[in-house]
């Protein structure tokens, strides 16, 4: 491989025959579609058309180019064994993944290398980037309910953006039926995800998101709720924010 | 990088087979620009059958921009007769189905094999992203991140899909670990062309004998296609018939509605049998055409629903990649296979209905189908509903 992801901290994968060993196994469970992340291989396709169909709208693309983000820098945050950072480099995307675990980023390396993917995946968290660096998207998916100050994050995500880039969002709603079915229902009754995964309170709502945005200058310009039909085992997008939802954010000037 | 197979050049579609639905395949992906590889090598079809079209069909190939190069060559059909000729006890009305009554011009198009395979062809020819590979698969080697197949003539073609239009014998199943449930039917499909004294008038007519359907379509001219479905020792027998002979025997089968009967050059025999695979899609190989589905023909659905095959395989593809995804994802199979369940195994159970209701000999079952007939030639809302299921499921036009 390249050296361009050697600045990173995390290990090179071909380093210890051990180590490499774990991680072809945490790779593996990242992306067996089968597995603990189940849930969100199925919920994947439509983070991904969601996201591609803004960028599209934004930069004036073709949503059926098979590449239709070329020349677009993006950073995805918290993005674990790179489910999202390898499609969107497919497209064509100048795609930099980051996530502080060093065992995801381990993961995420080995697996774009064997899908003879190029992605620049860095062990670090957004305060440790470099303040200059600029991108025309940026990506915090599942990760606002994570960081212990919303507020500071967000305008950390604002700054790293380029004026003329795009922003997109997804996180929890702080409602009783987000308390009901993304803690009881995925932690507790389907096992869908391992108990402590989330904690309600830290959950964040879409009028917090927006005073946050707002205060950098940006609006949100789309929203959708994501919303899973138990019958059809199928998630989809629905005006039904009150659970889980994507927001897409951008300059209002 | 210790992974052998980064100097292959690596496709995003491998389709194996070179027959109508496999080309149709290649054609429709390769226009979204996806890189196809379509590994089979370059013959004329091999003999005279012909396929009534349906309209889905036709705007399929309308869309993937063969229609134009063939439309000359197809007749259009507007009346479907069919005639009860079982000469049982109790026997079924004559029923015809007119196209305009469902609102339609046509509720098809009648076509040589040969020459949709020549606009195919041509079609294929065009696109800049469909290497043609002029070999045959021989071998199919199937790991976690893509498929690769040897050529008999020793090349090797890497796909992160493989698209499986191999028929019968498809050796892409085999690879995918994927099983048949196989019938055979103690019947024979015997092939001919025919001319006659008088026009068609765009009407298909379908003759139900005790020993299956007897079906004349229309072709350009005083021409029509015959599918005659026999006992293997009938089918044999006729076989070996003269010209002239079978001629003869052709113009007694259709009660010289035609006048003076006179066949063509060629004529070709099927074993008949039904073979469903239990899945469609699986380790990253999706089959289309023969190798999903052998059915007996009856009411034209085999190559339309090959067609079909092709078309929702083209889509889903192009969903999936469009998003950035691996097409041959586990989720993107699974997808495949329910999305092609459905269709593929309401029209074997329709089919298979229909072939035993012509062939059983047990008298409720001739008065249920006679029944049936009657009840269609008499309700019109009836008839409309089963002339459009004919042409196309209902879910398909609901979603």
């Amino acid at each position: 491989m390249t050296t361009q992801t050697e600045t990173s901290h995390a290990a090179s994968p071909s380093v210890d025959p051990d180590e490499v060993a774990k991680f072809s196994k945490l790779s593996a469970e990242w992306w067996d579609p089968h597995g603990k992340m189940a849930p969100l291989h199925k919920i994947n396709p439509l983070r991904l058309a969601f996201i591609r169909d803004a960028v599209c709208r934004k930069f004036d693309r073709s949503a059926r180019s098979l590449n239709c983000l070329s020349g677009l820098r993006m950073l995805d945050i918290g993005c674990g064994a790179g489910l999202l950072c390898e499609p969107f480099a497919r497209l064509g995307a100048q795609v930099i993944g980051v996530d502080p675990s060093e065992s995801n980023i381990a993961a995420a390396k080995l697996h774009a290398e064997r899908s003879h993917l190029s992605i620049d995946y860095r062990c670090t968290t957004l305060e440790q980037m470099d303040a200059r660096e600029r991108f025309d998207i940026v990506l915090a998916m599942e990760v606002v309910e994570h960081v212990t100050d919303v507020g500071a994050f967000l305008d950390r995500c604002a700054a790293i953006m380029k004026p003329s880039g795009l922003m997109v969002v997804s996180t929890l709603n702080r409602t009783w039926k987000s308390f009901a079915l993304a803690i009881v229902g995925a932690e507790y009754v389907l096992r869908w995800l391992p108990r402590g995964t989330h904690q309600w309170e830290k959950f964040v709502t879409p009028e917090e998101l927006t005073r946050h945005l707002e205060r950098n200058k940006l609006g949100i310009t789309e929203q959708a709720g994501v919303v899973y039909s138990p019958f059809a085992d199928r998630w989809s997008t629905s005006s039904d924010m009150d659970v889980n939802y994507m927001v897409v954010a951008e300059s209002l000037e | 990088m210790n992974d052998t197979s980064a100097d292959l050049t690596l496709y995003d579609v491998a389709v194996v087979g070179g027959g109508p639905v496999g080309l149709a395949t290649a054609v429709a992906l390769a226009q979204a620009e996806i890189r196809v590889a379509l590994i089979a090598s370059r013959k004329p079809y091999p003999d005279n059958r012909t396929t009534a079209l349906l309209s889905g069909s036709v705007d399929f190939l309308q869309r993937i921009g063969v229609w134009e190069r063939c439309e000359d060559k197809a007749t259009a059909l507007r009346t479907m007769r069919l005639v009860d000729d079982t000469r049982r006890l109790i026997r079924a009305p004559e029923v015809r189905f007119n196209s305009e009554e469902i609102g339609l011009d046509t509720f098809g198009y009648n076509i040589e094999n040969r020459e949709l395979l020549i606009a195919l062809e041509a079609r294929a020819a065009e696109c800049p992203t469909l290497t043609r590979i002029d070999d045959d698969a021989e071998a199919i080697d199937v790991t976690e991140l893509n498929v690769t197949i040897r050529t008999r003539q020793g090349g090797v073609v890497a796909a992160r899909l493989v698209v499986g239009a191999d028929g019968r014998q498809s050796i892409c199943r085999d690879a995918a670990g994927i099983e048949v449930k196989r019938r055979e039917l103690d019947q024979a499909a015997m092939t001919f062309n025919v001319t006659h004294a008088r026009p068609h008038h765009n009407v298909s007519t379908e003759f139900h004998t005790p020993n299956g359907p007897c079906v004349f379509v229309p072709l350009p001219g005083n021409r029509s296609s015959v599918v005659w479905v026999a006992s293997p020792a009938e089918a044999k027998r006729l076989m070996a018939l003269s010209d002239e002979q079978l001629s003869d025997a052709a113009e007694r089968a259709m009660h010289s509605i035609l006048g003076r009967v006179s066949v063509g050059p060629g004529r070709h025999v099927f074993p008949l049998a039904i073979e469903q695979p239990r899945q469609f899609a699986k380790n990253r190989i999706v089959l289309a055409g023969e190798a999903a589905h052998v059915l007996p023909p009856i009411g034209a659905q085999g190559l339309n629903l090959g067609l079909r095959d092709a078309s929702d395989i083209a889509d889903l593809v192009i969903d999936t990649m469009t998003r950035g995804e691996d097409p041959g994802n586990p989720l993107a199979l699974a997808q495949f296979d329910s999305r092609r369940r459905n269709d593929i195994a309401s029209r074997t159970m329709a089919i298979d209905l229909a072939n035993r209701s012509l062939l059983s000999d047990f008298l409720p079952m001739q008065a249920a189908r006679a029944t049936g007939l009657h009840l269609l030639n008499a309700i019109r809302p009836l008839r409309r509903i089963a002339m459009r299921e004919g042409l196309a499921p209902t879910w398909r036009r609901l979603s």
